[in-house]
């Protein structure tokens, strides 16, 4: 369904005239209340709530209790005055700049708006739209997580941008505060994006040219690649069969003199196995650098992963589980000294101004990405939910279907699910067929990083890494994100059952 | 000057007056003679109050009258709230 604008005299009709017919306005107007995707320009309110104060006061109340259900969008000050419509009607026009915000239609019933406005629709018209629309399920959908929260985190921009607070701040400072506190770490570092967390911490562990670097063969090259750019090299390890995050068996067989530091990389929201990673770094004094991309608010026996080894990153790439609007990052510490460092090498080698110890580099999390994540922050743990509660829904709708292999969990683990990940012998067939039917479907990752191009020079064999190998043609990764209704799910998962009969 | 009477719930709204109560009648005849001096005589509020009106009734006579189709509709066959009245009850009830 559309998000919805409802032209004023529409609901008027709707809420007043409710006892002579159920008409069609009504169910959409319903309709769209319930799925949330009914919407009023700010710009309306007064007129609504004038017009049936004044005519038709037995209703006022009856208009208040819904006006509280539907969402209010503002309307920009960035108007033209000499549109066509602004020049008919200056009401009707800013109801349509409301509505391109949302990227909305609006329902409406007036001729002349429907003639003059390309984003209007008549009610009879949207509803045979709607009737023949075909289902379409994004991979992930940022837009109804905006709208979902969109006062609050319009609010907090509005509020950087009149204070042009761009850089520094106190919606970083209070950022940083909010996200070690959410982590359960001492400190917390923004910085400018997941792949600068990784290398500063490497860097700030000391690494030295020719360091090895422990990192599983299924990730995303950032993982490998922020061990070349801090000067080490890059020694994959094997995933694990039914896991997918490292397979903690083979990490010894890789470790030599040179071995300095073991990145666990906790994949698709489920933790990698901490306990005998942390007793295999014990054992041979390896440090540990956990890479939670993937797995903000993820738990291991009841602890948050982040919080486990001597330092960790985190990126907040808008699709991250809690993504910036842009590029952002984070490392989180409870050691005071890496700490400085690493506050230190992604500002330039410095504490105060021109006092710079050494060459850092610069990378930092902007006021505006911070203020935006403070909104963001206090949503999570209800995404992080609902997250697991779509991934519920999959295992049961997908349950009896054995020509596929649902994602296994750790007994000990809280998944967040940044990526729910099937695996099938029929993946690129299914994949196709999926977007044939308007669901769009991922691979992570459709090559293993010791087989990409980059990483040539290794000379990995298919036998060194049978599992990450065999996989990278079998792993699918199906839509998930917070607003996933029950009835989409329950439409991907008969499209699956579909293709394999 | 020419005005009209729209007929209302409550009486008739005579828009250029801005007289919208204790007119109980159906019809009525008006002879006015309103001067520009006077009818700037209106507030602010008033004014605002006889636009919203005006448009309000301007776009309900540009309204489709049309709008019914020749089927069952059925957007609302598997939602427990099938009216603006389920409506309601359910936000009074907490339950929406």
């Amino acid at each position: 369904m559309n998000n919805l604008i409802f032209d004023s005299n529409v609901i008027i009709d709707i809420l007043t005239k409710r006892d002579e017919t159920q008409d069609l306005s009504s169910e959409i107007f319903i309709k769209a209340i319930l799925k949330k995707k009914a919407f009023l320009s700010v710009s309306q309110v007064h007129n609504l709530r004038f017009v049936i104060k004044r005519n038709y006061p037995e209703f006022y109340q009856d208009y208040l209790k819904i006006e509280g259900k539907i969402e209010i969008v503002k309307t920009p000050s960035y108007i033209d005055l000499e549109n066509v419509l602004a020049k008919v009607d200056i009401e009707d026009y800013l109801i349509e700049i409301s509505a391109k915000l949302i990227n909305g239609l609006i329902i409406t019933r007036d001729q002349k708006f429907l003639e003059l406005s390309q984003i209007t629709i008549s009610p009879k018209d949207y509803y045979l739209k709607y009737k023949n629309s075909h289902t379409k399920i994004d991979f992930l959908d940022l837009k109804t997580q905006y709208l979902s929260m969109h006062n609050e985190m319009d609010k907090a921009i509005d509020n950087i941008i009149s204070n042009t607070a761009f850089i520094g701040g106190k919606s970083l400072t209070d950022f940083n505060e909010n996200f070690a506190k959410y982590i359960g770490t001492k400190y917390a570092i923004g910085v400018g994006n997941g792949t600068d967390a990784l290398i500063i911490s490497l860097k700030a562990l000391g690494l030295k040219p020719g360091d090895e670097v422990l990192v599983p063969a299924n990730s995303f090259i950032a993982t490998s690649e922020a061990v070349t750019n801090a000067g080490g090299k890059v020694v994959f390890v094997d995933c694990h069969p039914d896991l997918y995050t490292v397979d903690v068996e083979k990490i010894e067989e890789k470790i030599t003199a040179k071995t300095k530091v073991i990145i666990p990389v906790h994949l698709y929201g489920q933790a990698a196995d901490m306990d005998p990673i942390m007793e295999i770094a014990k054992k041979h004094d390896l440090k540990i650098l956990e890479d939670c991309a993937q797995a903000h608010g993820a738990k291991y026996k009841n602890q948050n992963v982040g919080t486990f080894g001597d330092l960790a990153s985190f990126s907040f790439y808008p699709g991250k589980n809690l993504g910036a609007y842009g590029d952002g990052g984070a490392i989180v510490t409870n050691d005071d000294s890496l700490f400085r460092l690493c506050k230190m090498f992604a500002n330039h080698g410095r504490i105060e101004k021109y006092n710079h110890e050494f060459e850092g580099v610069n990378s930092r999390l902007d006021g505006l990405q911070a203020a935006v994540l403070n909104v963001k922050l206090q949503h999570i743990s209800d995404w992080n939910k609902n997250r697991r509660r779509v991934a519920e829904l999959y295992n049961k709708y997908l349950a009896d279907v054995e020509e596929i292999v649902l994602p296994k969990i750790l007994s000990d683990v809280v998944p967040v699910y940044h990526l729910f990940v099937i695996r099938t012998d029929k993946r690129n067939e299914l994949k196709d067929y999926l977007k044939e039917n308007n669901i769009s479907a991922g691979i992570h990752y459709p090559i293993g990083l010791p087989f990409l191009k980059a990483y040539d020079y290794l000379e990995s064999k298919p036998q060194d890494f049978p599992v990450t190998y065999e996989y990278q043609n079998k792993l699918l990764s199906l839509p998930i994100y917070p607003e996933m209704t029950e009835e989409m799910v329950k439409f991907v998962s008969e499209k699956i059952r579909n293709f394999f009969v | 000057m020419i005005t009209k009477a729209i007929k209302m719930n409550d009486g008739l709204f005579i828009p250029h007056i801005g007289a919208f109560e204790d007119i109980k009648k159906e019809v009525i005849e008006l002879e006015i003679d309103l001067t520009a001096k006077e009818s700037a005589k209106l507030d602010y509020k008033e004014l605002r109050g006889l636009a919203i009106m005006e448009r309000y009734y301007k776009k309900e006579a540009r309204s489709i009258k049309d709008n019914s189709l020749n089927e069952k509709i059925n957007l609302l066959e598997n939602e427990k709230i099938k009216s603006i009245n389920d409506l309601l009850n359910a936000i009074n009830n907490g339950d929406f």
